[in-house]
């Protein structure tokens, strides 16, 4: 999964939508379950 | 409704009404098309992208095919064209495949919203119902307030009801909340399709008319999804779960009881199909008589035409480490069927839906090591080739997680081309050696594992995967798999085995190979008990493992010795190949530490083991 990283947002790796909540564990518009962390920086995970 | 005008893109009679068909990607459309159109489709390029629409006529109406999105907006080209489709359609006709309805009517409610006249074609239908799935049809026409039509496309089931409703096709019930807000809009734009995309911030409409783009994407989506789960909740029952064989089969994959000897028996499978068949009756004849038997002389006899023999000429080119020679032997008689035969077995696994319940089923156990159940996908890819697998680590969840796991392979897992040539090694030793071998191996990994586990700072992220359901896989699809990955490989492999060969040949030329051979002896010899030869083949396996677990082949040597080197050789560096990709995926100091660990941990580890045997 990539994540825009100037925004700290996680990009949904299905559909391309970037989720701006970091709580969601599924996108709310397809409904792929998401990372919980990004795997390229820390800037926009949960934990 | 003539919002966006697409009739520069298609051609379309005034009077003729706009049929599009759309819809998530895989969920049949073009069955869909076909049946519509029949024969005559025109292929147009769509204006600034690579894409084409397929369009076609149905009576004296125009049917036109999207790209399978899974909503309305311009992340992507795909979903550009789909959009600027879509806000033009008269009627829209929305394929849902129904076993996945929550992540397809996502983009039906979103056509409602729009106000465009729906009629939704509930495609594959009889999957659903194989997995316990009992969609209310006239419940789910209900709540979405436009007509739902069960099909099976693949069987032409429903299709002649779906273009039956298409004149009856209605507006369905909004689930937009701003509706004040997208009226205002209305009245500035001109019509509601385009109004909506504004309305959740799409700059592309936005600027072409004239407008900011509001900022309510993420409210409305939510208040969206929240509906299409309200209807899902309402519409579909999991009716008897676990009362057809699928499902059971599915959930006892999952259960530690039952899924390990499922593992166990897949497991035997890759080491009888690969390990067995390939490496030992299919290479026997591709190296043994192929290769070595009938290409081998006749390249000799050609080049020594040229070159004197035993000139560094000949040497390169078909000398013992020639590149004509050595490396197309092993590259294409040797390594390639092993690696046809490794992707095809793990495309079966992939596309049968197993691959995910293996990550399921291994969470916990990998989870101590400092992962989670996800990294089996790189650990069963790391037995095909370290190099992709390393790749492929992005799908764990963060950083330390993909130190782990790429120091894990790089060091403990030996690709298939490497397996192959193991197991023609130990095989022939008995149940004794190949024991310890593993033994020796699932250890280190284990340790090695458990130690980054508690040195590294963080810990491992919980596994949250969609279990797919399982299917037969389609062979077109397994082969397809098979033949790009096998051609990568050869793209991969091939120079880096030439420039090796070139290596080793210029080494065994100029007297290196001997000097670097004299320099190790005190390792080899002394510490590892090895031939002095063997020595040569730890160098080669830096350029690629599997070339220096080949190397191994020639040496003669005790069922003790040639476990010490299979066992080294396998804890050996990461090819140069996968040493690239690390460097590329992490940076220079990770990689070279993992580079040295691996060293040291081969010489350490196989010394041990040459001690106590």
């Amino acid at each position: 999964m990539q994540c825009n990283t100037e925004k700290k947002r996680r990009i949904c790796p299905q559909c391309g939508y970037e989720v701006k909540d970091p709580e969601k564990i599924r996108c709310p518009r397809c409904n792929k379950i998401l990372l919980k962390k990004c795997s390229e920086c820390d800037g926009c995970s949960l934990v | 409704m003539d919002c966006c005008d697409i009739s520069h893109q298609i051609d379309i009679p005034s009077d003729a009404t706009k049929i599009v068909l759309a819809g998530n990607p895989n969920v049949g459309k073009s069955i869909f098309f076909n049946d519509f159109t029949g024969v005559y489709v025109d292929v147009s390029n769509y204006p600034g992208t690579t894409l084409e629409i397929s369009s076609g006529k149905y009576k004296d109406n125009i049917v036109i095919d999207t790209p399978g999105v899974y909503g309305v907006s311009s992340f992507n080209d795909e979903e550009t064209v789909a959009r600027d489709v879509i806000a033009s359609a008269d009627v829209v006709v929305n394929i849902v495949d129904a076993v996945h309805l929550e992540r397809d009517l996502f983009l039906t409610q979103q056509i409602i919203d729009m106000g465009i006249p729906v009629v939704v074609a509930l495609n594959m239908m009889d999957e659903a119902k194989s997995q316990g799935l009992d969609v209310d049809i006239d419940k789910l026409s209900e709540e979405l307030g436009v007509a739902v039509i069960p099909t099976v496309a693949t069987e032409g089931q429903g299709l002649a009801e779906v273009k039956d409703a298409v004149t009856d096709a209605q507006v369905g019930h909004s689930s937009l909340q701003q509706e004040d807000e997208l009226e205002d809009l209305i009245a500035q734009v001109g019509n509601r399709p385009e109004a909506l995309l504004i309305l959740e911030g799409d700059e592309n409409i936005a600027a072409k008319h004239q407008q900011e783009p509001r900022e309510l994407q993420e409210e409305i989506y939510k208040q969206r999804r929240e509906r299409v789960n309200e209807v899902v909740d309402s519409a579909v029952e999991i009716k008897s779960e676990g009362n057809n064989f699928k499902t059971k089969l599915a959930q006892w994959m999952v259960k530690p009881i039952t899924g390990i000897p499922f593992l166990l028996l897949a497991l035997y499978g890759l080491y009888k199909f690969v390990g067995v068949f390939i490496a030992q009756t299919v290479v026997g004849i591709t190296e043994g008589t192929i290769f070595v038997g009938m290409y081998e002389p006749l390249v000799r006899d050609v080049i020594s035409q040229v070159f004197a023999s035993g000139s560094l000429g000949y040497k390169l080119l078909a000398g013992e480490f020639g590149v004509l020679t050595m490396a197309v032997t092993y590259t294409f008689g040797l390594l390639l069927p092993l690696v046809i035969g490794f992707y095809l077995f793990l495309s079966v696994l992939e596309d049968s839906g197993y691959l995910p319940r293996v990550a399921t089923l291994v969470d916990r156990i990998l989870t101590e090591l400092g992962m989670n159940g996800r990294a089996i996908i790189p650990m069963l890819l790391g037995f095909g080739c370290v190099t992709m697998a390393t790749i492929t680590t992005r799908v764990l969840g963060s950083k330390r997680e993909r130190i782990i796991a790429i120091f894990l392979l790089g060091l403990a897992i030996p690709c298939s081309a490497q397996l192959g040539v193991i197991v023609g090694l130990i095989a022939p030793l008995g149940a004794k050696f190949f024991l310890i071998y593993v033994g020796v191996l699932v250890a280190v990994y284990v340790l090695a594992g458990t130690i980054l586990n508690k040195v590294l700072p963080g810990q491992s992220t919980d596994l949250l995967i969609d279990l797919p359901p399982l299917r037969i896989p389609k062979f077109k699809n397994i082969f397809h798999k098979t033949y790009i990955k096998s051609i990568s490989f050869i793209k991969e492999a091939g120079p880096i085995f030439a420039l090796g060969a070139i290596i080793i040949t210029l080494m065994e030329h100029f007297g290196m190979l001997v000097a670097v051979q004299d320099a190790v002896a005190p390792i080899t010899v002394g510490w590892l008990e090895l031939p002095k030869e063997a020595a040569t083949a730890f160098i080669m396996g830096i350029v690629r493992r599997d070339f220096g677990a080949a190397g191994l082949t020639d040496l003669a040597m005790t069922p003790v010795q040639t476990t010490v080197a299979l066992i080294t050789i396998t804890l050996f560096v990461p090819c140069i190949a996968a040493m690239m990709i690390m460097i590329k995926e992490r940076n220079w100091t990770e990689s070279i530490a993992i580079w040295f660990g691996s060293w040291i941990t081969a010489f350490v580890v196989g010394g041990i083991v040459a001690q106590i045997l």
